[in-house]
């Protein structure tokens, strides 16, 4: 029998590619406008953008567009492309007290100072699937604009303040200290994480996070693998200024603003040195995305347990495995060829099946 | 002197098992591992019997089946084979149709359901682990290692407990001070010791050591040694003894079990076991110890 | 339905009464008598899909649902106020798919559904209260793993629970459990009331109410039927203890001797008001009447 070698990969793959393409042009429909992308599926946007790492509203509607709505991809193109980029400049540590609020609830208290802001939310909508094939989306969309924007005029403007929840506490001494010595952040995308990881390091790992196994980890830490008992003191969705050196005039000026999530999550007390006090996670992350930061508030929480014992208090568990960009990878990457790594296995069984036939 | 435990062959398996395992393995063969199956018997056809304040031993070399046999009694290990069953002991008393009407006998425990075992065994029973993990809880604190058995037969106060608590752990040289630490924190030989509190702590007749100063430093070793035996007289306490090491067997036991790949070669009176020994695996492990 | 009916079934019909199918009624309802059958035990059950989302009451909406008859007065609560959000929703659902009239008057309603409070007034023999319940294990607090937690119910094992509070006290001079406070349910089952407050476990004692607790997402039922002792887990020298109020009083009616709700103002100062919005509102009107 001749030996039949594999010919043509290359003819494949490039098959291969344009079959994917061909896939996602559709048969009939209209092609897929960025803009829509971005105005009508606006959640998706932000999920790519913080997975990847990089605020480009754009070039995150066209990630979605380019890997068909595969959200892994869409992060992965745009955590690539941030890797051409040249970095201009870095900017100023800032708080986030210059958040530009559209969304602000606080768990802890009925009510706080600067109000419970709804904001715009599906959490209060029923989950019914809206099934009319025949509805009118343009008409429905202008019957909805027209609802909410009638007598805007004479609506109370947001208060110019909204006092974070966590200082009220920290001001009656209900809360741990937090160290002010205001280290040099650690840059992840520079330095390979080692442990014990320094707290930004932490932060900016869980920042690119994947959400669904940010999810995942936070979820079974209050189920019973993790002694969090969380409460959501301050949630805020909004704007958030950037400020960089002016290259020129020196001064800090303002460059921009990018769309943030921030949560700060307030644990039972169990702390045995000194007063009792609880203890704040904090999660803030890019784009609208309630529950990867709420994830990590409660992570940045577990991740400082003093007697870690389950896979969410464990760093390096929690870090090393909840990079999207890399767990998609690794996982897609037994797709590729191991034949060799296959054969030399089957070599191994086969003499451990000669010794054990031999000595039976 | 009246029997309190009555063992009878015991046997404890792990894996399928062949027709050819009996002639394969024992003390005779030298091994407790079929070649041709796999099979491993970590005890095999073992019995005991555990008289009224009496300290018995089982010795024999790593792989003897001597722990095995002590976790079987304690229902850490299910049995393969054998029953076991438990004299008229007042403590026993609370549990329902242990005993079958008008027998002196419970009912084989080792076929009983595990919820029932657990009570009895809790009831009776005390266990000294060799590595105190098993047989501790190291994050919780000595005090509360202690008051856990406690809580399972019912007690409600605090005060009490902490008052039995610390009065086990000062029995058991441990400071009163150190009662609300970890035993995490604490020496090797301390460790065992808060064991020997907690295993004491629901007024056992009979209590389980299994190779209890093995690892320790040898004047650590002594201390606890004799921390048992003052116990054992004290409380008038049945003890079962496990260890590979002869002299404390000697301390502490009238008789003792000899054990080779899972079998009992040899049994009768410590005294006589050391000084004639029948079996030549005996005689073996007497003359590389005792010289 | 089987595939059959549903081929036949005439067009333009009716959608179910309340939402769920027969189905899943039958299911619910099965559950709901084995869990008034043995008291505060978590019976397992085929938990569908709600159009509001897991964590957000979908075990008591399906309970609600499936006793729901079209005579019920349906009030809705959460943290004790009918106008909250989640409150809100509820209500309109129930509304949408069963027509019943909804009232915010706690004596007024046959049926109460409520997320994390009990009503102040003591509630009747003709009334039901549906609690939300987000984690119906008490036992996770000391053990994560649903197989043992299960063992530790068939066989009353809360040691391990106990031996919390305990630690608790010991390393903190209190015991930390605030809402979910662990109770003992006629003298057998440990429940979890659910996380309302402290303050509300004693009205779970021997009540003439019927209290229904459904947990969508982990899918258990369980009940306290009326006449039921519901005891938190105590020590006879620390004793369980509900939330202190002691000098405060609502700010709107003046009201003391009730659950406050503590509100940041914004100079920083904290302003206190009744948590159970109803009552407070029969207050100020001057329609209430204790009884």
């Amino acid at each position: 029998m001749g030996y039949v070698a594999v010919k043509g990969g290359r003819e494949a793959i490039e098959r291969a590619c344009d079959l994917a393409e061909f896939r996602r042009s559709g048969t009939g429909s209209a092609p897929l406008e960025l803009r829509q992308i971005l105005e009508q599926l606006p959640l998706a946007v932000d999920r790519a953008m913080g997975e990847g790492g990089l605020h480009a509203p754009e070039h995150a509607a066209l990630a979605l567009r380019q890997s068909a709505g595969d959200s892994f991809e869409a992060a992965f193109l745009l955590r690539a492309h941030r890797a051409t980029l040249p970095r201009l400049a870095e900017t100023l540590p800032d708080g986030t007290g210059s958040l530009r609020v559209v969304r602000r609830i606080s768990s802890a208290f009925k009510d706080v100072p600067g109000g419970q802001i709804l904001g715009h939310t599906p959490d209060y909508s029923l989950r019914l699937l809206e099934l009319d094939p025949l509805e009118d989306r343009g008409r429905r969309r202008a019957h909805i604009r027209e609802k909410v924007l009638a007598g805007i005029g004479g609506l109370d403007p947001l208060p110019d303040e909204f006092p974070r929840v966590v200082d009220h506490l920290r001001r009656e001494g209900l809360l741990e200290d937090v160290a002010s010595d205001d280290p040099e952040p650690f840059d992840i995308t520079r330095r390979p994480l080692s442990f014990p990881a320094p707290r930004s390091a932490r932060l900016q790992a869980l920042a690119r996070g994947e959400t669904g196994g940010l999810l995942l980890l936070a979820y079974s830490s209050t189920r019973g693998y993790g002694h969090v008992h969380p409460t959501l003191a301050e949630m805020r969705v909004g704007y958030l200024p950037l400020r960089v050196v002016h290259p020129v005039s020196g001064e800090p000026v303002v460059v921009g603003e990018v769309p943030v999530t921030e949560a700060e999550v307030v644990s039972r007390f169990a702390n045995t040195d000194g007063e009792p006090r609880f203890q704040v996670g904090y999660g803030l992350c890019l784009g609208h995305n309630e529950v990867k930061a709420i994830s990590m508030g409660v992570l940045d929480r577990c991740m400082r347990t003093e007697d870690p014992r389950s896979p969410a208090e464990d760093q390096e568990f929690a870090l090393y495995h909840s990079d999207g960009i890399e767990s998609m990878g690794f996982t897609n990457h037994w797709k590729l060829p191991h034949y060799v790594d296959f054969l030399s296995d089957l070599d191994r069984l086969r003499k451990a099946r000669e010794g054990w036939r031999a000595r039976s | 002197m009246d029997v309190l435990l009555r063992a009878h062959g015991l046997t404890k398996r792990f894996g399928e098992g062949c027709p050819s395992c009996l002639d394969e393995t024992g003390a005779r063969v030298g091994t407790n591992r079929c070649p041709r199956c796999g099979a491993v018997w970590a005890v095999r056809d073992a019995s005991v019997e555990l008289r009224r304040e009496e300290a018995v031993g089982i010795v024999g070399e790593s792989g003897s089946g001597k722990s095995t046999l002590v976790r079987l009694l304690h229902f850490d290990l299910r049995a393969t084979a054998g029953w076991l069953e438990a004299a008229r002991i007042p403590a026993l008393e609370p549990i329902p149709d242990l005993y079958p009407k008008g027998s002196d006998w419970t009912r084989d425990l080792l076929s009983m359901d595990g919820f029932r075992q657990r009570r009895a065994r809790d009831l009776c029973m005390g266990i000294v682990y060799q590595h105190p993990h098993l047989g501790l809880r190291m994050g919780v604190s000595s005090g509360g290692n202690i008051a856990e058995r406690l809580l399972s037969a019912g007690w409600r106060s605090i005060g009490a407990m902490r008052g039995r608590a610390g009065g086990l752990l000062e029995r058991t040289e441990i400071p009163l001070s150190r009662m609300d630490e970890p035993p995490k924190v604490f020496s090797g030989g301390m460790q065992q010791r808060v064991q020997i509190a907690k295993a004491l702590s629901g007024d056992p007749p009979i209590l389980l050591l299994d190779e209890v100063t093995t690892g320790l430093d040898l004047s650590v070793q002594a201390r606890v040694l004799d921390l048992v035996r003052s116990l054992r007289d004290e409380l008038r306490l049945s003890m079962l003894v496990v260890s590979h090491d002869l002299g404390v067997v000697n301390l502490l036991c009238q008789r003792t079990l000899v054990m080779k790949n899972g079998e009992v070669v040899e049994s009768g009176l410590t005294d006589q076991i050391l000084q004639d020994p029948q079996h030549p695996y005996t005689q073996l492990l007497v003359s590389s110890q005792l010289q | 339905m089987r595939a059959r009916e549903w081929i036949e079934r005439p067009r333009g019909a009716e959608p179910a009464f309340a939402f769920l199918d027969d189905g899943a009624k039958k299911d619910v309802r099965r559950a709901l008598l084995k869990a008034v059958a043995i008291p505060g035990y978590q019976v397992p059950y085929g938990s569908r899909e709600m159009p509001l989302a897991r964590g957000w009451g979908t075990g008591g909406i399906q309970i609600t649902l499936s006793i729901l008859l079209p005579s019920d007065v349906v009030k809705v609560i959460d943290q004790g106020c009918d106008g909250s959000v989640n409150a809100v929703n509820i209500r309109k659902f129930y509304a949408r798919v069963a027509d019943v009239e909804t009232t915010t008057d706690t004596a007024a309603a046959t049926l109460v559904q409520t997320r994390h409070r009990i009503p102040e007034e003591r509630m009747r023999d003709d009334q039901i209260l549906v609690l939300q319940v987000p984690y119906p294990e008490a036992l996770r607090e000391v053990e994560p793993s649903e197989m043992q937690t299960r063992r530790m119910h068939a066989e009353a094992d809360y040691a391990r629970m106990w031996l919390r509070l305990y630690e608790d006290v010991v390393r903190f001079g209190e015991i930390r459990l605030s809402y979910r406070y662990p109770c003992t349910v006629n003298g057998r089952h440990v429940m979890d009331p659910s996380p309302v407050p402290r303050w509300d476990v004693p009205k779970l004692h021997m009540a003439d109410t019927l209290f229904l607790f459904g947990a969508g997402r982990e899918r258990r039922i369980y009940a306290v039927p009326p006449h039921t002792r519901v005891e938190p887990l105590e020590f006879d020298d620390h004793r369980f203890r509900v939330e202190d109020f002691s000098g405060k009083a609502c700010g709107r009616c003046g009201a003391t001797g009730t659950f406050l709700d503590e509100v940041v103002l914004p100079d920083g100062s904290r302003a206190h008001f009744c948590s159970d919005t109803g009552l407070c509102d029969k207050r100020k009107e001057g329609t209430w009447t204790s009884s």
